[in-house]
């Protein structure tokens, strides 16, 4: 790992990371190791995060690699101050790693641990929207609930259909409040992975649109080939690999075993020399399998939350169609108030859906480029990441 | 000329395009003036926004020729249907001839599938009566056949097909025949209207009336129209004046006129002796039925023509609404508002629906679903007239020429003929 940037034109430093506000609590750590970031945690959770400052957050105060930094004797707060100096978007395979080493397990939890950052924040994002679209949808069960009452009032609803009105009411009360309480969950688990005083209100920039789906998601041979070529761990499982084939060169002799089949069967077989069995070729073998299907693994799953995505997104502008073509029944009387507020409520759970699936895919995404070495084969295309 | 050389010949079917010299005797439509009496004397009769089928003269027989087609029309600006009707209609051109005429009216079906047409109320050979698979073969699509009868008796009759008839009667296929008396000066009337009552089913945003409907229909029309599309009927005080009111919807319609008490002076079994005529300002014309009513145009003014369901005179409504009369909204509005950014909504109802009209003037604003009407609608010369569907006028005036079918414009009423407002006090002690 880096701990310095490299020679690149300088932005100005980051006010987020060393701004020098009053901590919520003392900080716990001594001048030199991580006081500058803990007390920028403030700051940082009174603006909205993006991601990128999430991610450049989480390299420096990520639980899981402090314990690191101070087994290597790395200061967070130096590596704020170096990471202020990378410009741009921080890319954590280019601007952070460095060559991979045999035996070096940091590069692996430094990419686990933006990983989890990155899930943390989109998890944030999303539940930011989806408590939104709750409280919308609050909105509308009231005014439903509120037009009831006063029907009731004026003599024109009977009590079931007050009743009704009412339990709808509650229910998108409900709905509201596991959204609210899901996004406290998430404040909650960016706030830790951040290293954030546990009772700041993070917030995020908003979850980003999902750019044009890129071929080589659907691609699982480039993939394979790109991680073999990329991902530390591919590079030090192959050289193994080839390490374990190049010192065995099993003597093979046929010799009658037998095998723990049922009924004692005993098949004539050869078996090698027992004594040359090839164990760290197989442990090789086996490592590697294990790493393309991981591979694998996540590829599939962020190919099909990339679908569900897509999928939900392509139904917004249907359902506010819908939405629209009630709004125009209504101006006509061809449809009730009651109706518009249905199809209202009918746009925002999709909205909740869509705010879901996008989180889903980003997060596939993220972990995807967990095992393909901190990188994806190529940028993508749009929007990108935020 | 036989019938195997009329249709063999090349260009049968342009030749069937009718007529020539006999040019069709249509009324003339609002708008135009007079139209000469016909040799037995008779009035030509005017079908609102309609035209009479021309013919030709063979041999002594009158020869018509009916397509059936789809067609495009407009219902009401603002609204188009995809009918299926006749010659460019629905309802087709009304068919007109004298009592004891012999006439040969082809058909020629351009549909998708097959057709008859049954000649509603006039007496003819069984084999002549156009129901399909029992009086005659179905006419496939392409096919012409031919009818020929004579007509024996005068009245008001109807045409339809009698073939997959639920669906080709929703679809808009109707038409009127008109069998004026052979005796000059028989049953004579200055002004002489003709309308078929239709109902249809065609859900805002589409075109094509939906055959499936058996009873929720959203448009009432007369000649497939809807107020204020309809034409104004005109007639000079003192003239005598006929309406011809026939009715193929699926449920009946009092039919009212204001301003006048009229006899009903004939059905499609007939006319009625003057013995059996009682005065009325209403008449309930039933399914499958003709009323005829006459009276004498006595009262200058403009007088609304109608069907008394207040349902049929209206553009289309919702069903199951939530009653809002007399609800506050305002609480309400004020969060559905939020939920509509960069859009109008307005609470509607708590009042009345009469602000319906407001809102459909408002159509930039507030606009209704693509190819729909709105639920009322009409300016008059005191305002909003707030009405749709089975409406229309019947325009009295002391100046009107004979002959003369324009639209005089709105009625001058003499002074102190007009209901005005008061002074609130004025009301005070009247007696409850």
């Amino acid at each position: 790992m880096h701990t310095q940037c490299r020679m690149r034109p300088l932005v100005a430093a980051s006010a987020a990371c060393i701004a020098l506000v009053a901590p919520l609590h003392a900080a716990p750590s001594p001048a030199g190791f991580a006081r500058e970031v803990e007390i920028s945690g403030p700051d940082l959770a009174n603006n909205p995060l993006s991601l990128d400052r999430a991610v450049r957050r989480a390299l420096v105060t990520h639980p899981a690699l402090q314990p690191r930094y101070l087994e290597r004797g790395i200061a967070p707060d130096a590596l704020a101050q170096a990471l202020t100096k990378v410009p741009g978007t921080l890319d954590i395979a280019r601007d952070v790693l460095g060559p991979s080493t045999p035996g070096d397990t940091l590069r692996s939890a430094v990419l686990a641990a933006i990983a989890e950052a990155q899930s943390a924040w989109y998890t944030l994002a999303a539940a930011q929207a989806g408590r939104d679209a709750a409280e919308q949808a609050r909105q509308a069960a009231l005014a439903h609930a509120e037009l009831a009452e006063a029907q009731a009032h004026a003599g024109n609803l009977a009590e079931p259909e007050l009743l009704a009105a009412r339990l709808a009411a509650l229910q998108a009360e409900t709905e509201l409040a596991h959204a609210a309480s899901a996004l406290r969950a998430a404040q909650r688990t960016l706030n830790s992975q951040l290293g954030l005083p546990v009772t700041i209100e993070a917030g995020t920039t908003g979850l980003p649109p999902l750019p044009s789906r890129p071929v080589w998601l659907d691609d699982t041979t480039a993939l394979l080939d790109f991680a073999r070529r990329h991902a530390s761990a591919f590079k030090q499982a192959l050289r193994a690999e080839a390490t374990a084939e190049a010192v065995q060169a099993p003597h093979i002799t046929a010799r009658t075993i037998t095998l723990p089949l049922g009924h004692n069967t005993t098949l004539l077989a050869d078996d090698g020399d027992r004594t040359r069995w090839p164990a760290a070729q197989l442990a090789a073998h086996t490592g590697l399998r294990e790493l393309e299907d991981a591979v694998l693994a996540a590829q599939q799953q962020a190919a099909f939350a990339w679908r569900q995505a897509e999928l939900a997104a392509a139904r917004q502008p249907l359902q506010a169609a819908a939405t629209r073509a009630a709004l125009q029944r209504y101006n006509g009387m061809l449809a009730g108030v009651d109706t518009l507020l249905e199809r209202k409520r009918e746009q925002l759970a999709g909205r909740q859906d869509e705010v879901a699936a996008r989180r889903d895919a980003w997060i596939a995404l993220a972990y995807l480029q967990v095992q393909l070495g901190g990188t994806l084969p190529a940028p993508l295309v749009t929007g990108g990441q935020p | 000329m036989n019938r195997r050389t009329f249709l063999g010949s090349t260009g049968a079917l342009a030749s069937l395009a009718l007529p020539l010299t006999h040019a069709a005797k249509a009324a003339p439509p609002a708008g135009t003036t007079a139209t000469p009496r016909s040799r037995t004397g008779h009035t030509p009769v005017t079908t609102l926004n309609g035209r009479a089928l021309g013919y030709r003269m063979n041999d002594g027989v009158k020869e018509f020729h009916l397509i059936a087609e789809e067609i495009e029309q407009e219902v009401a600006p603002g609204m188009v249907a995809r009918f299926w009707g006749y010659n460019g209609g629905s309802p087709g051109p009304t068919l007109e001839a004298i009592e004891g005429d012999r006439v040969r009216i082809y058909v020629t079906n351009r549909l998708p599938e097959h057709t008859t047409i049954h000649w509603h109320g006039i007496l003819l050979p069984a084999g002549m009566d156009g129901v399909g698979g029992l009086s005659q073969p179905q006419i496939r699509a392409g096919e012409t056949y031919v009818y020929e009868f004579t007509l024996t008796k005068s009245g008001t009759f109807m045409y339809h097909p009698h073939a997959d008839e639920m669906l080709q009667l929703a679809q808009g296929m109707m038409g009127l025949i008109i069998v004026h008396p052979k005796r000059p000066g028989e049953r004579a009337v200055d002004r002489d209207y003709a309308l078929m009552l239709a109902s249809y089913k065609i859900d805002p945003g589409t075109r094509r009336p939906d055959p499936s409907e058996m009873t929720d229909f959203n448009l009432w029309t007369f000649n497939s129209r809807t107020f204020p599309a309809i034409q104004t009927m005109v007639a000079r005080t003192g003239e005598r004046v006929r309406i011809r009111v026939a009715n193929l919807t699926m449920t009946n319609h009092p039919i009212h006129l204001h301003g006048v008490d009229f006899r009903v002076t004939g059905t499609d079994g007939g006319w009625i002796p003057e013995a059996g005529q009682w005065p009325e300002v209403t008449t309930d014309v039933a399914v499958g039925q003709i009323r005829v009513i006459e009276f004498i145009a006595n009262a200058p003014g403009d007088w609304a023509f109608h069907c008394h369901k207040s349902h049929h005179t209206m553009g289309p409504m919702g069903h199951g609404l939530p009653n809002l009369l007399g609800v506050d909204q305002q609480r309400a509005t004020a969060r559905i508002q939020q939920l509509f950014p960069g859009e109008h909504y307005m609470a509607m109802g708590s009042e009345g629906m009469a602000e319906m009209q407001d809102m459909a003037a408002m159509g930039d604003m507030m606009p209704l679903p693509p190819n729909t009407l709105p639920m009322m609608t009409g300016e008059g010369p005191f305002g909003a007239i707030e009405m749709g569907g089975m409406f229309t006028t019947l325009k009295v005036r002391n100046d009107l020429a004979p002959g003369d079918y324009r639209d005089p414009g709105w009625y001058a009423h003499p002074p102190g003929t007009v209901a005005t407002r008061v002074d609130a006090r004025r009301a005070d002690g009247l007696p409850r």
